[in-house]
């Protein structure tokens, strides 16, 4: 390339002299600054749209080429935003700065044709210094606010009030002066219309209290947001209790305790795209937060194959631990201990995308027998269940249909496979000894006939069996076999035979109220018990050595099962159209919980930028006692599960037991940012188009708003103010914005909390200067600058035409035209 | 010589309006049927005026049946049957369509796949497979056949490729039932006055399900909530219905057009205080018909076709003649703007359809305004040709391009804000006369290719307009520096708003989103798009060949905003989404 200077700018000064004279000549190169705005143009291309490379020879093919971001490979683990304030970035920001700068000074004249470029060049200068205050300065992140919370408080009592949050299925406890009562929040209705009063019609927030009180009463006490005067309570399956004769007209039941709504405030928020390790000891509430540096991202960094359950057999991961030392003082909020003073710990660990699943390991000999089985349809359909054989819950699956049972040796496998018979022992008047008899299948087909009890003139018939029913209080489960019985006299008993003779029951005539059967202890002249099969539709049968793990399936007329060896992996076919196949199976097995690394194609590509399925993997260490989790992103440090029914955040914290055997809670957070205020919800508004939520979801919203009050000297609260998307609002410097909702969902009709993004907000004023003089810098250049200069070169012109050559000759030098004066004008 | 040009530009409007009413005539055919028979026979135009609540929206029952058949039929004819015919015969007569190939496979790959798995199953003949690979419709029967099931079983798994399509292939199994077809047909306008209220499908209007004729066993949760109606007008409403379904499964084609006729007037009569205005749903649905008229790219093919020979050869017939097809074009291109606009009830800018379609129309604009000042320069007829190849180009993308879906829907609340259509247009306009400025840009390669000499506008775009005012295209000038002028213009136009664009959006994103700037891959782009430009206008302080560098640089820069707004949109989700 020419050098050439007939575009606007000066041509170069005389080349300096010595290291500062080449530095001012760099920089006032026209051609370093298109180098530098290409540079910045390549790495913009790279950090937001990542790289395309060949793997393989045929680059038409597109099965040939692959995409990459190279800010999420392995030791560079930048988000896009934080791609953009890497030093290198920065300092590209800052060569071009220098650049713009000495020449516009060295190079550009500073005159009324020149005072676009001046305007362009400062203005992105000025852009440049507001966005150096904004992105040093800028915190952001968001918070959940809550509306309400329910406040429990005993007259007279000088104990603080216990507090629960208006949320579906929040629980408190609270002891008051009679005893312990119990709250459960049972409904919420964010648009209760007061059916009664000067406030009929009005739409609130309702929320209603489940009340267990010590003497054992139980009612729902009803509370409106804004109405405490219309406080009442509900008897369950009775209705108001004003309305009942026995409360004399009274509108609550107990009046020990008072219940009342307040704001749920919240007093900080969590920071965008930071870490925090939050740890306490269990059993206690507030958190201790240690912040930590960075942590990678994108990939997964284990300690070792053991650490993870691998996705798909045979799986190779990557071993490549970390070692980010948390701070040894957390942040420890007043009246709490920090949990880990004196000990060490360390993030050893990282994985990106990963659900806790829990697997089998082979133990140390005590026998505990655990199989894996996949059925699989025709259609390629699969059911996956897991049996323990010694644990009798989970020795049955998929509703009773597969069982699994441990055998001592070869001869009780045989017993077992012989017990598929179903049989009753009876005994009536008239028989010296107890008679078994065989339920056939066809006793339990419908219709049966009724059989005799040998020659006593008793009869019986099954009319229906229940198997593996579970008793009232779900200890146990019992099998049940329906009889009618005749006598000789003609007259019938029904029974429940149990296979327990204690649980076995007479049915007597229906209540005629209520219509149920009643259930009466057994007459004593039967006596009756079921002795069930042992076998489901299929039974595995394991034990030990050689007895291997066998399949006993269905059963033949004689009750009699087919006998399949099983080998893992190896399918046996059940039905035509139906195979089973063991996956997995150990006889002496342990059970561990561990992340299972979810596959690339099967992550939710909206989570990609955030850890929502992230865990880090902390060792805790003190002298010689070690101890290492894997513990999961949380993207809010909530105290406790009661905002995981509102769908708002997971709640796993996992535990440690120190040397002293003290028992520590830890989760793995964002950081948290102390606001200068408190902030409350008043009110949300969802305003909806035609149909709304219900019929379009979010298509049918129009709007959502967020009604907050911020207190003022911590005593009281400012005016409400609205937030809704484009509309933030600011206080103490603080600007909030409405981030999402609680959108309702099944039983549950949501609008019990906001989702406000928080952030402050320096340097946009000088950006925004900035902007503007540049815009108006490009006008002027491009639209202003042709206008003078055209009619200065007329002003040349006429100025030659009148002979005035000497001031048409210093008019062109400063158009920077003097072949004008020449006759050459261009 | 006066009267000889109004002569040719006269001519250019009476050929291109043949077109337009060539094209028209079409699009009408083409959205009635290309059926025979029963289908041919039945006229649901009276539903035009018949407004169904769905999405939020109340939309006319042609513009519903449209989006319906979209999500069933991938927008495809079905029989050759129009939509709105298709739907009410995929809910009264299901058995019609038991082994039709009705549902749509979107997804390439897959459909490549399923034919390979119909093959081996033996499962259809050789000739329906290949229609399948082409058109992606299938019948629901062929997608139950167990190795297609397993085979979908497993796209499901996968979240990143496949997932979404096997998504849309349940979604319209399920849309395709009698049942879900009726429950989504909201046609019955609620009682009172709260226009937010939800509307009644057909079904709710039968108080036993047993009386329902169109889907008998239909979900009964809802029904008989009708009866807040006036009894009066809901059983007008009720039997008007009962009679469609009879007439519609005896074929009786004249008693369901008289039905219909009757149905559409008894539910605008159900509640008028709630209905639509029932011009406002004919012009929806005539909108639709019409195929969003986008078939104006024909019309500006036309222009551009004498435009370009007035451009090559100086020919002022052609420039004449060009100028008519030209101004019939953009009047067609500003009526398909205003109708939508109307029927919207906004200016069409908030989805890439209306961005892509609207961007063009307001480089249009722009462009007439520039050759209404260059008319006597010689850089006159480039702004008209710039601007009817990018209209032309963008129209063919809206009519051809499925991804660009033409639904008219609500906006996200984000979207209400008077910077939308600040910030927007802005952005958009400048995204146009890039374009604009890539098709001169061209040119000038293409003068560059046939042995033009290295020249290039001297005094700059906008300069080069200002010093040649007033002065007739003369021969004197080259073609490079024309052709680099016209370049320059455009481009410096489209720097500045672009630019101002940004800024606009960065104030519009600070109270937003909360940061003026996000990084986001929309917002990196649109400064890339920037930096080229920002190049370009530096290199040519440098170079000695300015105006190829101009034009390559004019060219890559149109590149990065094409990336911008096909790639990053559909490919690489940000902040942008829904731009």
């Amino acid at each position: 390339m020419q050098e050439t200077n007939n575009d606007g700018v000066s041509p170069a000064r005389p080349k300096g002299r010595g290291p500062l004279g080449m530095f001012l000549d760099l920089f006032s190169s026209v051609r370093f600054g298109i180098a530098l705005l290409t540079l910045l143009f390549l790495y913009a291309t790279v950090g937001s749209a990542g790289i395309l490379y060949p793997v393989g020879f045929d680059i038409f093919s597109a099965e040939n080429w692959r995409h990459t971001f190279p800010r999420t490979w392995r030791g560079v683990e930048l988000t896009e935003f934080a791609f953009f304030h890497t030093w290198v970035f920065n300092g590209l920001i800052a060569l071009i700065c220098a650049n713009l700068t000495i020449t516009t000074i060295r190079r550009i004249p500073f005159n009324a044709l020149k005072a676009g470029v001046w305007m362009i060049h400062t203005g992105i200068i000025i852009l440049c210094v507001g966005s150096v205050i904004y992105f040093t300065t800028k915190v952001e992140g968001d918070a959940p606010v809550v509306r309400r919370e329910v406040v429990v408080s005993f007259p007279g009592s000088n104990a603080a009030p216990t507090s629960l949050l208006a949320l579906p299925g929040a629980t408190a406890e609270a002891e008051g002066p009679e005893g312990r009562y119990r709250f459960q929040i049972t409904q919420i209705d964010p648009e209760w219309p007061i059916l009664s009063g000067e406030d009929e019609g009005k739409r609130v927030y309702s929320v209603s209290v489940m009340v267990q009180t010590p003497g054992g009463k139980q009612f729902i006490r009803q509370l409106l947001a804004g109405f405490p005067q219309y406080t009442e309570d509900v008897i369950p399956g009775k209705g108001r209790a004003k309305k009942q004769p026995e409360f004399n007209g009274e509108a609550l039941v107990d009046k020990s305790f008072e219940l009342s709504l307040d704001y749920a405030v919240r007093d900080q928020f969590w920071v965008k795209d930071s870490s925090a390790v939050y740890a306490r000891f269990a059993g206690t509430r507030p958190w201790v937060e240690r912040r930590v540096g960075a942590l990678p991202r994108y990939n997964d960094y284990l300690t070792s194959p053991e650490d993870v359950w691998s996705f798909r057999p045979g799986e190779m991961l990557p071993i490549d631990p970390l070692d980010v030392t948390l701070p040894s003082q957390g942040i420890v909020p007043p009246g709490s201990d920090d949990p880990l003073a004196g000990v060490q710990a360390r993030v050893v660990g990282f994985i990106r995308y990963a659900f806790p699943r829990t697997n089998i390991v082979a133990g140390r000999g005590s026998v505990n027998p655990i199989a894996d089985v996949r059925f699989r349809n025709a259609e390629g359909r699969v059911q996956d269940a897991r049996l323990a054989a010694l644990e009798p819950r989970r020795a049955i699956a998929l509703e009773g249909l597969v069982s699994f049972r441990w055998v001592a040796d070869a001869a009780a496998l045989e017993e077992l496979a012989g017990s598929g018979k179903r049989s009753m022992e009876l005994q009536v008047p008239g028989m010296d000894a107890p008679l078994m008899v065989h339920i056939a299948p066809e006793d339990l087909a419908e219709g049966s006939v009724a059989k005799a009890i040998g020659d006593t003139g008793y009869t019986y018939r099954v009319t229906d069996l229940h198997e593996r029913l579970p008793t009232s209080d779900g200890t146990a489960e019992i099998n049940v076999l329906v009889v009618e019985f005749t006598r000789p006299d003609k007259t019938t008993l029904t029974r429940w035979v149990a296979d327990d003779p204690k649980r076995s029951r007479d049915v007597g005539a229906p209540d005629a109220q209520s219509g149920h059967m009643a259930m009466m202890d057994p007459d004593a002249s039967i006596s009756a018990r079921y002795i069930p099969s042992r076998l489901s539709a299929v039974t595995l049968a394991g034990g030990p050595g050689d007895v291997g793990l066998w399949a006993l399936i269905g059963a033949d007329e004689k009750g009699m099962p087919r006998r399949e060896q099983l080998v893992i992996g190896k399918p046996v076919a059940l039905t035509s159209s139906l195979t089973m196949e063991i996956s997995q199976y150990i006889s002496d097995a342990l059970e561990e919980v561990r992340p299972t690394i979810v596959p690339r194609e099967q992550r939710d590509r909206n989570t990609d930028e955030v850890r929502i399925a992230s865990y880090i993997k902390v060792e805790l260490s003190k002298g010689e006692w070690k101890e290492a989790q894997w513990v999961r992103f949380h993207r809010y440090p909530f105290e406790s599960e009661v905002y995981q029914s509102a769908g708002l955040a997971p709640y796993e914290p996992v535990d440690y037991t120190l040397p002293d055997g003290r028992h520590v809670e830890m989760i793995f957070a964002q950081q948290s940012f102390d606001l200068p205020h408190e902030v409350a919800l008043e009110d949300f508004v969802l305003t909806e188009h035609v149909g709304g939520f219900e019929l379009a979801g979010t298509s049918g919203v129009r709007d959502w708003t967020s009604v907050l009050r911020f207190s003022e000297d911590g005593k009281t609260w400012t005016e409400a103010k609205k937030v809704s998307p484009n509309k933030p609002v600011e206080q103490d410097g603080w600007w909030y914005f409405q981030a999402y909702w609680d959108p309702p969902r099944e039983n549950d009709r949501g609008l019990n909390f906001t989702g406000l993004g928080i952030g402050n907000r320096h340097g946009v004023v000088v950006q925004l200067v900035g902007c503007t003089i540049s815009v108006i810098g490009m006008i002027y250049a491009f639209y202003i600058k042709p206008i003078i200069r055209r009619k200065r070169r007329e002003r040349v012109l006429a100025q030659m035409a009148s002979g005035e050559l000497g001031s048409a000759r210093r008019e062109a030098m400063a158009l920077e035209e003097p072949e004008l004066v020449n006759g050459e004008p261009r | 010589m006066k009267m000889r040009g109004v002569l040719q530009f006269v001519a250019g409007v009476v050929i291109t309006l043949a077109i337009a009413v060539l094209a028209l005539a079409m699009s009408e055919r083409g959205s009635k049927s290309k059926a025979t028979g029963f289908a041919a026979a039945v006229d649901l135009r009276p539903l035009d005026e018949a407004a169904v609540n769905s999405e939020g929206r109340l939309k006319s029952y042609a513009s519903f049946a449209r989006d319906a058949m979209a999500r069933i039929s991938g927008g495809r004819r079905i029989n050759e049957q129009a939509h709105d015919f298709t739907f009410l015969d995929l809910m009264i007569r299901p058995d019609r369509y038991q082994d039709t190939d009705v549902i749509y496979v979107k997804n390439r790959q897959m459909r490549a796949r399923i034919g390979e798995l119909l093959r081996k199953e033996n499962a259809a003949e050789e000739a329906r497979i290949g229609r399948f690979e082409k058109s992606g419709l299938i019948a629901e029967r062929l997608l139950f056949l167990s190795p297609i099931m397993a085979q979908m079983g497993e796209w499901q798994r996968d979240l990143i490729r496949t997932a979404k399509f096997v998504g849309m292939v349940d979604t319209a199994i399920s849309m395709k039932e009698p049942r879900a077809l009726a429950g989504s047909l909201r046609l019955v306008p609620p009682a009172g006055t709260d226009a937010k209220a939800a509307w009644f499908s057909v079904n709710e209007l039968f108080p036993d399900e047993q009386d329902n004729p169109a889907t008998p066993g239909f979900d009964e949760s809802r029904v008989a909530a009708t009866d807040v109606l006036d009894p009066q007008r809901r059983d007008a409403v009720r039997n008007a219905w009962v009679a469609v379904i009879g007439a519609w499964r005896e074929e009786n084609a004249d008693k369901v057009n008289a039905s219909v006729r009757e149905l559409s007037a008894a539910l605008a009569a159900v509640n008028t205080a709630v209905y639509p205005s029932r011009t406002q749903l004919r012009w929806e649905s005539l909108y639709f018909r019409l195929g969003n008229l986008t078939w104006g790219w024909l019309l500006y093919l036309v222009s551009v076709i004498f435009l370009l020979m007035a451009v090559i050869y100086r020919w002022e017939g052609a420039r004449r003649i060009g100028l008519g097809a030209f101004t019939v074009a953009f009047l067609v291109h500003t009526l398909a703007l205003g109708l939508r606009w109307y029927v919207s009830g906004r200016w069409p800018n908030s989805n890439m359809y209306e961005a892509v379609t609207t961007s063009v129309w307001l480089g249009t604009v722009l462009a007439i305004g520039m050759e209404l000042i260059a008319r006597k320069t010689p850089l006159r007829n480039l702004f008209y040709l710039s601007g009817g190849v990018a209209s032309m180009a963008a129209l063919m993308s809206a009519r051809y391009i499925p991804q660009l879906d033409a639904s008219i829907r609500n906006m996200m609340p984000v979207l209400h804000d008077l910077w939308l259509y600040i910030h927007t247009n802005v952005i958009i306009a400048s995204y146009a006369l890039i374009a604009m400025a890539a098709c001169t840009a061209f040119l000038y390669l293409g003068w560059r290719m046939i042995g033009g000499g290295p020249t290039y506008a001297k005094a700059g775009g906008t300069a080069m307009l200002i010093d040649s005012g007033g002065k007739k295209a003369s021969a004197k000038v080259s073609a490079g520096e024309i052709l680099d002028g016209a370049t320059m213009v455009l481009m410096e136009l489209s720097f500045v708003l672009l630019w101002a664009g940004l800024v606009m959006g960065a104030i519009w994103a600070d109270h937003s989103w909360g940061r003026p700037w996000g990084w986001d891959p929309k917002e990196v782009f649109a400064l890339n798009t920037f930096l080229v430009f920002l190049v370009l206008v530096h290199i040519r302080l440098k170079v000695v060949d300015k105006g190829l560098w101009t034009a390559i640089l004019a060219v890559i820069g149109c590149g990065v905003m094409l990336f911008n707004w096909i790639v990053i949109n559909f490919i690489i989700s940000g902040l942008h989404s829904y731009a």
